[in-house]
């Protein structure tokens, strides 16, 4: 768990906050945990037993594309860095959209909670969308200091939440609302919290805001992967192009296609489903 | 992962997704388009169909062949007819074939082709109606319109007029050998009266030539000779010793008597007939010939009638062995007195006559020189007239002929067209039109639709499925999520309650 350091404890001012808390943000196992309870998760549990088939198969298309990609990146890499491939397993992933509102917070909760009960991994989602403390809102737990505290250097413990009945999952909250989005995307707090978690846990989900947003590319830049979430209908094909080239086509993992949405009636989708 | 590429499923949910749209769009074209097709067919239709009777058994016309084939080649009989019916409907002036068929139809208020006056029905009628190929024999003209006797009465004359052309032009072309013919007679009958006025003239120039005018020129020229030798010897008696004897009567033997034999040809009755006949001869022919009407002649002509008479009781009488001779005044006695007279003349005047004989003698064997010639002329003028006369019978014989067959190609020509049925208008409104009227409009609304919704969607910008991401972006989709944002999404997260549903407390201590 990431805390402070109690030595070097002391309110933060605003000329040396960031370097500050690089300084002072340090990887420890410390008690700043707090159990949520499952009942607190009830609706939460009702949605992802629903949708937990969709969430595995992304997970598997996810570890699949990984393959896909760490084969077709093999050879270069082993002669670029003299490194074995196989131990430089990509496992910080961003999750971010085009614009605001196709659901990257929705699919990175779930994603999470989906590979941290079904793979038996270290899971820690992070909540980096600077919205307003989204995560904690939906799985319905009041928080007022998180991330965002942090990165804005008014605060050097960053808080985990505990999800039981969730396998290994960890969440970082936000906390609130940041006050200048664009200066805490582009804190160094960003580095060095992305760089605790993915050494404390085995696969980290980060949501990011939207790359229309401008806060994503900083954020992104310190992760190993990003998944592109698209809502179905709504995501004009030319912003979408946009986001991608911002990102980097080599960083994009792959794309979500979020919201599909099919006015059939069951029996037609069936009938077609059985076609093919 | 259940990928929906397939097109036809893409068509379907495109158009699940804009069934609001597509119903709107069919009812806003559907329903304006029956109403205007429910008016707009409001009104009477009526149907004549023809039949070709005697034409079309095989008959194809050979492409090239006729003015009405088509790219194929060949054209069934009704093709044609429709086509050269289509044609005469292109005549749409004063006096042409829509102006014939409006005079023919006879409507309470006519319609009128007259220069100057622009009638909208005439448009109106050449929009309206229609031909169609029914089969190889029939074919049917249609036509819609508002008032049903109209309606009914144009298409009956549409029908009428068309046959009427149709045999009228099979009869004109029958009757054009006879035609021309008529006019050949014409031409002969002029050639004939041209050689028969020729010949009269000629006969009239000549009017004593005849078959027998070179014999009777001869017999003339006899008498003249006899007379000539008379005359002669009377000038050589003094002018009196030629004169016989003669008595005013003479016996014959009655009955009782041998029976006297009469040879006809030397009785005194033949004799003086003869005598009177060459007495006449000699005064009506001649270079000095008195006129037949001259009362010299007629009187002539009495006493060779009585002669004649005399000869023919002569004649009759049968002499009886045993009879008495009687006598009888002798016919010949008023000619012997004349001649007796005659015979008085003198010399002087025997050598005049005998003069003038012979002159006529010359001249008469001056035209017994010419007469062969003036026969040949007179033969060939009979010649020529016999033979126009037989060209001209020829002529009319044919003639004859090309009107019996003319009359046959008639009565064939009116048999090859033939009108089938009763032409009757039918109203055009019904439950059962209706119906087909309003479904052809909401499949023309169905078509609308789909055009406005396919063009919908390949304008619309935003991705939708996995395929649209693979091909504007060649980036791999992990995969597609269903729409369970209600399902994911608490209502107190949702809407945003202010009351949290987990108690916990708070991290900030």
């Amino acid at each position: 768990m990431i805390t402070r350091n109690p030595d070097t404890h002391q309110l933060p001012t605003e000329e040396n906050n960031e370097s500050r808390a690089m300084e002072r943000v340090s990887v420890s196992m410390a008690p700043n945990v707090t159990v949520v309870p499952s009942e607190a998760l009830r609706r939460v549990h009702v949605a992802i037993e629903r949708t937990d088939a969709d969430f595995a198969q992304l997970h598997a298309a996810m570890e699949w594309q990984l393959a896909e990609s760490a084969n077709a990146n093999h050879w270069d890499d082993a002669a670029e860095h003299l490194t074995d491939p196989l131990l430089d397993v990509d496992s910080v992933f961003g999750i971010t959209s085009a614009v605001p509102g196709e659901g990257k917070t929705t699919i990175a909760m779930h994603l999470a909670f989906s590979i941290a009960r079904n793979s038996g991994r270290k899971v820690c989602l992070i909540d980096l969308g600077l919205g307003d403390n989204e995560i904690c809102r939906r799985i319905g737990v009041r928080t007022e200091k998180g991330l965002v505290n942090v990165l804005e250097g008014e605060d050097y413990i960053i808080r985990t939440l505990q999800l039981s009945d969730c396998g290994d999952l960890s969440v970082m909250p936000a906390g609130k609302l940041p006050r200048n989005p664009n200066k805490a995307a582009r804190s160094a707090a960003v580095t060095e919290i992305i760089a605790a978690a993915r050494e404390i846990y085995d696969t980290v989900i980060v949501d990011l805001p939207a790359v229309s947003t401008g806060n994503a590319l900083p954020i992104a830049e310190h992760l190993d992967k990003v998944m592109l979430v698209v809502c179905s209908g709504v995501t004009p094909k030319d912003i979408v192009q946009q986001a991608v080239d911002r990102l980097g086509r080599k960083r994009v993992l792959g794309v979500v296609l979020n919201r599909m949405k099919s006015s059939m009636p069951n029996k037609i989708q069936q009938f077609f489903r059985k076609v093919a | 992962m259940y990928r929906r590429t397939n097109i036809l499923y893409r068509v379907v949910d495109a158009l699940f997704r804009n069934r609001n749209l597509v119903l709107i769009t069919m009812l806003c074209v559907a329903i304006p388009v029956a109403l205007l097709l429910i008016v707009k067919a409001k009104g009477y239709t009526a149907t004549a169909a023809i039949r070709i009777a005697s034409e079309g058994d095989g008959m194809k016309t050979l492409a090239g062949g006729g003015l009405n084939t088509d790219q194929t080649g060949w054209k069934s009989a009704s093709e044609t007819h429709v086509a050269n019916l289509t044609t005469l409907l292109v005549d749409a002036k004063e006096g042409g074939f829509v102006d014939d068929v409006f005079k023919r139809a006879a409507l309470a208020n006519p319609i009128s082709m007259a220069p100057g006056v622009d009638d909208k029905r005439v448009g109106a009628f050449l929009k309206s109606i229609s031909m169609k190929n029914e089969q190889d024999k029939l074919f049917s003209i249609s036509m819609t319109w508002d008032n049903p006797e109209e309606c009914k009465k144009l298409v009956q004359a549409v029908q009428e007029q068309y046959i009427y052309e149709q045999v009228t032009a099979k009869q004109r072309a029958s009757e054009s050998s006879a035609t021309f013919l008529k006019s050949q007679i014409d031409q002969q009958e002029q050639r004939v009266n041209q050689a028969t006025s020729a010949r009269e003239i000629f006969r009239k120039k000549y009017p004593e030539i005849g078959p027998t005018s070179h014999e009777q020129a001869l017999d003339y020229l006899q008498v003249l000779q006899d007379r000539l030798r008379r005359d002669r010897a009377i000038v050589a008696e003094g002018g009196e010793g030629a004169l016989l004897p003669r008595t005013e009567s003479k016996y014959i033997e009655s009955e009782g008597d041998p029976a006297p034999t009469f040879n006809l040809g030397e009785t005194p009755a033949q004799k003086h007939l003869m005598e009177l006949q060459d007495k006449r001869n000699l005064l009506t022919s001649g270079a000095g010939a008195m006129r037949k009407d001259s009362d010299e002649v007629r009187a002539l002509d009495r006493q060779i009638d009585q002669a004649r008479l005399d000869l023919a009781r002569e004649r009759r009488q049968k002499p009886v062995g045993g009879g008495t001779r009687r006598r009888v005044p002798n016919p010949l006695y008023a000619e012997m007195m004349s001649e007796a007279n005659r015979s008085k003349l003198t010399t002087r005047s025997a050598k005049a006559e005998i003069e003038d004989i012979t002159k006529q003698i010359v001249a008469l064997d001056k035209k017994l020189k010419e007469l062969p010639k003036l026969q040949n002329e007179m033969e060939k003028l009979d010649i020529r007239v016999n033979s126009e006369q037989n060209a001209l019978g020829k002529l009319r014989d044919g003639y004859n002929n090309a009107l019996s067959q003319a009359n046959l190609e008639k009565e064939k020509a009116s048999q090859t067209l033939k009108p089938v049925g009763q032409v009757v208008a039918v109203s055009l409104s019904g439950t059962k039109k209706s119906i087909t009227m309003g479904l052809i409009s909401l499949l023309l609304g169905a078509v609308v639709a789909g055009l406005i919704v396919a063009l919908r969607e390949w304008s619309d910008p935003t991705i939708r499925y996995e395929t649209d991401i693979e091909q504007a972006l060649d980036i791999p989709v992990l995969t597609g999520l269903p729409d369970t944002r209600a399902v994911l999404t608490p209502k107190s997260v949702n809407g945003r309650s202010k009351k949290n549903r987990a108690l916990l407390p708070s991290l900030d201590n």
